[in-house]
């Protein structure tokens, strides 16, 4: 059994009964990682919100979503929370403003695993040292004490890959994980990825318009534009042997923007 | 944190110099001698002699700047004179109307926070829905309606029309609740329609998103969402609580609230100079404050304030 499979979604504003997301489907099998690419505004992140229910009012998406065999659009609210807590986790974009600027990040890390591993406070502190201290904080005790304006981006983002992984959720998706960060950090969290992938057998979804994160991470990738699908299959086979016009004009358009860098980095060494 | 608050104190200190300076000079300003009118209140002939005999006793002949000292060093310790009137001390005359204030302004300030808390948090649950169009529309009208003309209106419909409540005074312990309701509708609008706004919107911020995400309950969300609402309405209500203890005129008016509105329109009346000036001095006086405690609650809910500091 697919562990995920969406059909036909679609998403809509209710009021204008504007498409945003028309007609797509996809599947997401165990152990293998899935790439979601394309341009800014292509409906990449609104697509994974529609799936876990958790798009703006106004908005409304049709369609099945199935995991483990029930629809995810049409059940409870009790039972989608269920999902995102203990199945799902999502690791929103932009880690500076996810979390709430009022209360220490340890204090709502623990309360995020309190609740849903049902677990004391204490058992909560230790498996959030824990797991700051696998994603590389080396201070673990130091952070869960700071409030989030205190911390940079990258140690944000590794707490929420940290209360993601704590969870041990079937699925971890990840909105654009990579983008706000440093090169340096880049390799961290990559890295990371990489370990709970193979160490816990998460299954990934990664949304990003970094084509080479998703050819390093995805086993398979779905190319979006203006909310439909363009592509989708094999990352190797997408990436090199693309009849698609506009997924060739995505992966010219990075190696163009690779080789020009790489070219400006010899002239550099060179002059050097 | 200590930083923060004895910075802000020192801060007040220029700031309560400057008030008592002008509320002294606005006296001052006024066309009228102090000296005359203290004698015409009390229905003696303003001779010229009198006029002169007066001003020496009120220490008018003494030059501005050694007077204002005199003034402000007196009404440190809590002495601002005696009244023109009845020639009792202003403080007793204060101390005697604070109560009836006071009393009021705690049952509205109640009300308020009450009904205005609950009512935005319904609005934000259901927002969009008929019951926060219900609640937006009536605070609304609740903000077009003027105070005095609810407080007839509740005046002839309580007391008059069901026969529940008393029409005015301070009889018994029902007699605060018209006038506390009156006082507190105006308010409660203002503070309605700033929460729930603040509420709607923080809604569509990151933050509430992943917290949904990570399968948070909606109890504990909205928690979070009404504690990030909150700045805006703290710095309000610095505001709203000395203006509610200021005494409202027209409301004490109305339900004959033996309180300091009362009192401090009847010293305008009565060219009343000294009640007047403690009067402005102590509400201006009582504004500063609220206004320190409203920043410094604001910096223990919100770090990044503390931060700057």
């Amino acid at each position: 059994m697919k562990l995920l499979e969406v059909k036909n979604i679609s998403i809509y504003d209710t009021q204008t009964k504007n498409g945003i997301i028309k007609d797509i489907s996809f599947a997401l099998e165990h152990h293998r990682n899935l790439g979601i690419v394309g341009e800014s505004g292509s409906g990449k992140s609104m697509m994974i919100k529609g799936i876990l229910r958790l798009m703006a009012p106004g908005m409304n998406a049709s369609g099945a979503a199935y995991f483990e065999g029930e629809d995810m659009l049409k059940m409870s609210a009790k039972a989608i929370q269920n999902i995102r807590a203990r199945h799902i986790s999502m690791i929103p974009q932009d880690p500076m403003s996810a979390f709430d600027p009022l209360d220490t990040v340890g204090k709502q890390m623990m309360e995020t695993l309190c609740e849903n591993l049902k677990i004391s406070k204490k058992e909560a502190k230790q498996i959030s040292l824990h797991e700051l201290e696998r994603v590389g904080i080396k201070e673990a005790s130091q952070v869960l004490r700071k409030y989030p304006h205190q911390l940079s981006g990258g140690m944000l983002q590794r707490c929420m890959i940290a209360i993601a992984a704590a969870s041990k959720p079937d699925i971890i998706i990840a909105d654009e994980p990579t983008t706000a960060l440093d090169a340096i950090t880049q390799s961290d969290v990559i890295a990371t990825f990489q370990r709970l992938h193979t160490q816990l057998g998460t299954t990934f979804i990664f949304i990003s318009h970094d084509l080479g994160v998703i050819q390093q991470l995805a086993q398979d990738v779905l190319v979006m534009k203006d909310g439909k699908l363009v592509e989708y299959g094999g990352t190797g086979d997408v990436f090199h042997h693309s009849k698609n016009e506009y997924t060739k004009y995505l992966v010219d358009t990075r190696i163009k923007l690779t080789r020009s860098f790489e070219k400006l980095m010899r002239e550099e060494s060179c002059d050097a | 944190m200590r930083h923060y608050i004895i910075k802000r104190l020192l801060s007040i200190v220029p700031l309560l110099i400057g008030i008592s300076f002008l509320a002294f000079i606005l006296i001052n300003l006024t066309e009228s001698d102090p000296a005359e009118v203290a004698l015409r209140v009390n229905e003696i002939t303003p001779t010229e002699t009198a006029v002169a005999e007066m001003r020496e006793e009120l220490g008018l002949d003494k030059p501005f700047i050694e007077r204002y000292i005199t003034w402000v060093t007196s009404s440190i310790k809590g002495d601002f004179g005696n009244s023109f009137i009845n020639n009792q001390p202003v403080i007793d005359e204060i101390a005697q109307a604070l109560p009836a204030t006071l009393l009021l302004a705690l049952v509205s300030f109640v009300i308020i926070i009450v009904v205005s808390v609950s009512a935005s948090i319904i609005c934000t649950m259901y927002e969009g829905r008929m019951i926060d169009r219900a609640i937006r529309g009536i605070v609304f009208f609740g903000e077009a309606m003027p105070g005095y003309w609810i407080g007839l209106l509740l005046m002839w419909f309580f007391s008059i029309k069901l026969n529940l409540l008393p029409t005015s005074g301070m009889s018994s312990w029902t007699s605060v609740i018209l006038p506390a309701v009156t006082l507190a509708l105006a308010y409660i609008s203002t503070y309605v329609r700033l929460l729930r706004n603040n509420m709607v919107q923080i809604k569509s911020e990151n933050f509430v998103l992943y917290a949904k995400a990570r399968g948070m309950k909606e109890s504990v969300i909205l928690k979070r969402i009404f504690k990030n609402s909150l700045q805006s309405a703290i710095t309000a209500l610095g505001m709203s609580i000395p203006k509610l203890i200021a005494g409202t005129v027209i409301v004490e008016n109305i339900f004959a609230w033996p309180g300091i509105g009362r009192l401090s329109v009847t010293a305008i009346f009565n060219y009343d100079y000294p009640v007047i000036q403690a009067y402005v001095f102590l509400m201006a006086v009582l504004f500063v404050v609220c206004n320190l405690l409203a920043d410094i609650v604001t910096a223990i809910l919100d770090p990044r304030m503390r931060k700057e500091v």
